[in-house]
């Protein structure tokens, strides 16, 4: 395999050659992974953040983080997974770090009816609690099982299956509301 | 799982987000640019340092070695001084040297 590949042929190499050679030093691949994954990265950011600069910010971080640390990844063929790991770290850090002053300058919402108002998955996602939130979206968008939600968040496996059953039955009354 | 659960993960997988990749991959590959620059700089300044470090400890290094040295010749007879530094002195170093390392390494190998 040659060790500096043209960026169409980046394209079209499986992701586990593509993360070999990012692991080799490649900025060409790791700008090929980073390609690959923005979309499921940036994605899962927005349903957990309020606002997409926000999300776009954090996704940057998450692909900084996992350019430094893609030295330790053991396996290439568990970047994907590996790499939703790191972003669930950076949201839970972006969390902690801002969640005194996010509490006094946006109030968690509380669980108002929003009969009458435009509801789409996003709002409603917003109206619950954000380690529910993080959950919820782990399971249903990323299709993590419960077990990989509790290794990724280091919550309780028992919290989690508390938070996914409260937060998907919350879901459906903000969703049925607005049908 | 329950059917609407099957409804929430369908509704997750309609309503993704579908974002351009072009400016994203710009802003982290220049992030990632910016990364790299400073840790050169960081090992540039780290070795710059130690080499200051360095140059500035060699005269009192080897100040002390050679007082340790002389020292030390003060002990030895004159007789063995004269065999290390002739030939055949320097090939029975070696082959003590080479004997201590083989035997250094079998006791590590057990």
């Amino acid at each position: 395999m040659s060790r500096e590949l043209s960026r169409t042929s980046l394209a079209a190499a499986a992701e586990t050659t593509v993360t070999a050679l990012a692991i080799a030093g490649d900025d060409a691949a790791y700008g090929e992974l980073v390609r690959r994954r923005q979309g499921q990265i940036r994605s899962l950011l927005r349903r957990l953040c309020r606002d997409a600069s926000l999300a776009d910010d954090l996704s940057q971080q998450t692909f900084l983080q996992a350019w430094r640390r893609l030295p330790t990844l053991e396996s290439p063929a568990a970047f994907g997974a590996w790499l939703r790991k790191v972003a669930v770290s950076i949201w839970l850090q972006h969390v902690r770090s801002h969640s005194e002053r996010a509490q006094e300058a946006a109030p968690e919402p509380a669980y108002e009816p929003l009969v009458g108002a435009r509801l789409d998955l996003d709002r409603a996602l917003l109206q619950l609690p954000e380690d529910a939130r993080l959950c919820v979206v782990l399971a249903y968008s990323e299709g993590m099982s419960h077990r990989e939600i509790a290794a990724a968040t280091a919550m309780p496996l028992g919290t989690v299956k508390s938070h996914i059953a409260r937060g998907a039955a919350r879901l459906r009354d903000l969703l049925c509301a607005y049908a | 799982m329950p059917e609407s659960d099957a409804h929430l993960t369908r509704l997750f997988a309609e309503t993704r987000h579908v974002l351009s990749a072009e400016e994203f991959v710009a802003n982290v590959t220049q992030r990632i640019a910016r990364e790299r620059r400073r840790g050169t700089v960081r090992k540039v300044l780290i070795a710059g340092v130690l080499a200051g470090v360095a140059v500035a400890a060699t005269p009192y290094v080897t100040e002390g070695s050679l007082a340790i040295g002389d020292r030390l010749a003060g002990g030895v007879p004159a007789v063995a001084a004269a065999a290390t530094s002739s030939p055949i002195g320097w090939v029975c170093a070696i082959a003590i040297a080479v004997w201590a390392l083989r035997r250094a390494r079998a006791t590590t190998g057990r």
